[in-house]
C-alpha cells in the first residue's frame, strides 16, 4: 500500500492523513467545491475536486470516488466515519475495482446494518439483549404475562412507529391494563395499527461502548470501553475513558462480551460495540458500528495505540503486532465535540466566519480540527467543528485540563457550544461521575448560562477600551508608533 | 469621560478617569478599576489588575477573557444592525421552507409564522412583535439563502 485515498472531509480526513504520512504512505484527498479552502483540500499530496451539488454528487458519489482512486493511482480507500463508511455496496465496489477497502468485509457491514437481524443472530451466541416481547399475540392477557416476565418498569411502544406516540412507562402490574389499552388506541390513531411491543425500561441508562480491532489472522482485540452518555439530540458531545464508577470486573465482562461478537463473526478491522448499561450492572447490546468512531482518540490517548495505523496494517493483511495483555489503560481521557450551535436555543446550528480558532497549549492535549482561520461555517455539512481531546493522570485532573483547554480554542466569530461544554464538565454530578443518557435534560436548569460578575465585565470593558484606543494611536501617530515595542511586535506577528 | 458600552446586549455606563497607551482607570457599577496593558499582539492583549494577570482576545464585536465570551460594542454600532434585522424577518441560515403556518393578517409576538429546515433540523421563524403580515415571500418547499427576507411585516 503506497497511496491512500481518503474518501471523507474535515478533521477525519486530516486524522487519517497524519498516520498515513507517518507510515510513509502518500495521501490523496477529495473535496467538494464549497470545501476547497479547507485544510483537507490542500494538506494532502494530491487532491481532486468532486465538483459541486448535493452530497450524492460529491462525498457520496461512489463512481466519482473510485474514478479518483484510479486516476491518482491510489491502491486503497479509507472511508473515515459517516458518508460511505458503512455502505456495503461501496465497500464491495471498491474491492471489485481491485482496490483495498480500509474497513470491514462488506458482509459484516450488511449484517450489522440490519438492526433486527443482527440482534437475533447475536442472541444465539449469548450476547445479552434488552428483555422484551415483540410477538403477534396481542391479547391483553399475553401482554400482561409478558410484562410481568420482563419485570417492571416496562416500556410499551407502538410497533409501527416512533416519536413517542403510544409510549407508556409502566411501573407496576396494577397500571398495566389501562396502559395497554391507552397505548393501543394511541398507536391505532397514529399508525392505523394497534400492535404494541414491550421492552424493559431502564432508568438512568448509560451508553458504554467497546473499541474493537481484528486482523485477518484470527486476532480479535479490544481496546477497552468508552463512556458516551452525555448526549443531546441523540448525539454524543462528551466521551471519556475509562468509564467512571465502573468496577474492573464489569469492565472486563463488557469488553470480553464485545470480543465475543467480533470473533463470532470473524470481523476485520476497527469496530465498536455499543451497550446500554443499567444502574444494576446489567448491560445489553444496542448495535455495532462497523467503522472508526468519531470518539476513537480518547482510546488512543489512554492506551497509547494508533487505531488508524492498525486499520492500515489489517487492510494490508498483516497480523497485528499485539497481545491483549499489552493493551492497558493509563490515566484518563476526555473528548469534547465542539459544534457550531447554540445550546441555549435548542442546540440549533449556527453559521458564520471563523475569525480565529486558537491552539491548546497544555501537555497531552490533542486537537482534531478540520477548519482554519477565515473558514466559513455553512449548513451543508455536519456542524461539528473540532474535537478537543485531553489526557490527565486522573479523571479529576483531566476535567480541569479540559476546561482550561476549552478556553484556548475560541472559534471567535461563530457561536459554539464551548461555554456549554465547560458548564457540563464543571457540573458536580458530572465531576462525581454520575453520567447517564438523560443527563442533559435532567440537569437543564443547572446548565443554563451563568451570569457575568462585575469583575468579569470590568476585564472585558478594559480590553475593549484598550483595544479601540490602540487602533487610534497607530493610525494617527504612525511615525511615533514605529518606535514603540508594539510596532516591532507587528512585524513579529508576520513571521 | 463617561462612555456608554453595550455588553451582552445591555447598555452600561463606564466613567473613564484616565486612559493612556499603557493603562486605563475607570469606574464601573460604583467600583474603581485600574488595568495595565502589559503586551499586545494581533487580537490578543495581556492586562493586569494589580498583580493579577489575564489574557483577552478582542474581535470585532466580542471579547474573550476570564474564561468567558462577551458580546461587546459601542451602542450605536449595534443599533444599525438591529434596525436592519427588525424591519422584516430574515432567514437565520440557508435552508428549505418546511411549513408555512400563517398567512396574511395579524400575528402576536412569539407566534410561529413559518418553519425553516436546515440540516434535518427545524427552526421556527417567530413574530418579533405584534403586527400584521403583509406578505410571505416564499412557499413551502422553496430553498432560501441565509440572511434573506422571508416575511414582510408591519407593526400594529
Amino acid at each position: 500500500m503506497k497511496k491512500i485515498l481518503v474518501a471523507n472531509r474535515g478533521e477525519i480526513a486530516l486524522r487519517v492523513l497524519k498516520t498515513a504520512r507517518e507510515m510513509g504512505i502518500k495521501v490523496v484527498t477529495m473535496y467538494a467545491e464549497d470545501d476547497k479552502k479547507l485544510p483537507h483540500a490542500f494538506m494532502s499530496d494530491e487532491a481532486y475536486s468532486l465538483g459541486s451539488g448535493t452530497l450524492k454528487d460529491t462525498y457520496l458519489n461512489q463512481e466519482k470516488i473510485i474514478q479518483i482512486a484510479k486516476i491518482s493511482g491510489a491502491d486503497a480507500i479509507h472511508p473515515g466515519y459517516g458518508f460511505l463508511s458503512e455502505n456495503a455496496e461501496f465497500a464491495e465496489r471498491v474491492e471489485k475495482n481491485g482496490l483495498i477497502f480500509i474497513g470491514p468485509r462488506p458482509d459484516s457491514i450488511i449484517m450489522m446494518g440490519d438492526k433486527i437481524g443482527s440482534k437475533k443472530a447475536l442472541e444465539h451466541v449469548g450476547i445479552p439483549m434488552i428483555p422484551g416481547y415483540h410477538g403477534d399475540d396481542q391479547s391483553v392477557s399475553t401482554l400482561e404475562k409478558e410484562a410481568i416476565r420482563i419485570g417492571f418498569p416496562v416500556l410499551l411502544k407502538a410497533s409501527a412507529g416512533g416519536g413517542g406516540k403510544g409510549m407508556r412507562i409502566v411501573h407496576q402490574a396494577s397500571e398495566l391494563q389501562e396502559a395497554i389499552s391507552g397505548a393501543k388506541s394511541e398507536a391505532l390513531k397514529a399508525f392505523s395499527n394497534d400492535k404494541i411491543l414491550i421492552e424493559k425500561y431502564i432508568v438512568n441508562p448509560r451508553h458504554i461502548e467497546v473499541q474493537l480491532m481484528s486482523d485477518t489472522q484470527g486476532g480479535h482485540f479490544h481496546f477497552f470501553e468508552r463512556e458516551c452518555s452525555i448526549q443531546r439530540r441523540y448525539q454524543k458531545i462528551i466521551e471519556e475513558t475509562p468509564a467512571p464508577k465502573m468496577s474492573d470486573e464489569l469492565r472486563l465482562k463488557i469488553c470480553e462480551t464485545a470480543v465475543k461478537i467480533s470473533s463470532s463473526m470473524n470481523y476485520r478491522g476497527a469496530g465498536t460495540v455499543e451497550f446500554i448499561l443499567a444502574p444494576d450492572g446489567q448491560f445489553y447490546f444496542l448495535e455495532m458500528n462497523t467503522r472508526l468512531q468519531v470518539e476513537h482518540p480518547v482510546t488512543e490517548m489512554v492506551t497509547g495505540h494508533d487505531l488508524v495505523r492498525y486499520q492500515i496494517l489489517v487492510a494490508r493483511g498483516e497480523k497485528l503486532p499485539l497481545t491483549q495483555k499489552e493493551i492497558v489503560q493509563k490515566g484518563h481521557a476526555i473528548e469534547c465535540r465542539i459544534y457550531a450551535e447554540n445550546p441555549d436555543e435548542g442546540f440549533l446550528p449556527t453559521i458564520g466566519m471563523i475569525e480565529k480558532i486558537g491552539i491548546p497549549t497544555l501537555r497531552d492535549v490533542r486537537f482534531d480540527c478540520g477548519f482554519n482561520d477565515g473558514a466559513q461555517v455553512g449548513v451543508n455539512y455536519d456542524p461539528m467543528l473540532a474535537k478537543l481531546i485531553v489526557w490527565g493522570e486522573t479523571r479529576s485532573v483531566c476535567i480541569d485540563k479540559t476546561i482550561l483547554s476549552l478556553d484556548e480554542v475560541l472559534f471567535a466569530g461563530v457561536k459554539t457550544n464551548r461555554d456549554y461544554l465547560k458548564r457540563l464538565l464543571a457540573h458536580p454530578k458530572f465531576r462525581e461521575g454520575s453520567t447517564h443518557t438523560h443527563f442533559i435534560p435532567d440537569n437543564a436548569q443547572d446548565l443554563k448560562p451563568k451570569s457575568f460578575s462585575r469583575d468579569e465585565k470590568a476585564w472585558a470593558i478594559a480590553a475593549f477600551l484598550m483595544n479601540s484606543q490602540k487602533k487610534l494611536t497607530v493610525k494617527t501617530t504612525s511615525s511615533v508608533s514605529e518606535q514603540t515595542p508594539w510596532s516591532q511586535l507587528v512585524s513579529f506577528r508576520n513571521v | 469621560m463617561k462612555k456608554k458600552i453595550e455588553i451582552n446586549k445591555e447598555i452600561v455606563e463606564v466613567d473613564v478617569l484616565n486612559q493612556t497607551d499603557d493603562s486605563i482607570e475607570f469606574i464601573f457599577e460604583g467600583e474603581k478599576y485600574l488595568f495595565d496593558l502589559k503586551e499586545k499582539k494581533a487580537q490578543t492583549i495581556i492586562l493586569s489588575k494589580a498583580n493579577e494577570q489575564g489574557f483577552a482576545h478582542v474581535f470585532e464585536s466580542s471579547v474573550f477573557t476570564q474564561g468567558r465570551e462577551f458580546q461587546i460594542q459601542k451602542p450605536e454600532v449595534h443599533q444599525k444592525k438591529k434596525n436592519r434585522e427588525g424591519a422584516d424577518l430574515i432567514s437565520p441560515m440557508p435552508g428549505k421552507i418546511f411549513k408555512i403556518l400563517k398567512s396574511q393578517g395579524d400575528v402576536k409576538t412569539g407566534e410561529t409564522i413559518l418553519i425553516l429546515e436546515a440540516m434535518k433540523m427545524e427552526h421556527s421563524i417567530k413574530a418579533p412583535k405584534d403586527g400584521r403580515i403583509k406578505k410571505i415571500l416564499f412557499k413551502e418547499g422553496d430553498l432560501v439563502q441565509g440572511g434573506v427576507d422571508l416575511v414582510e411585516m408591519e407593526e400594529s
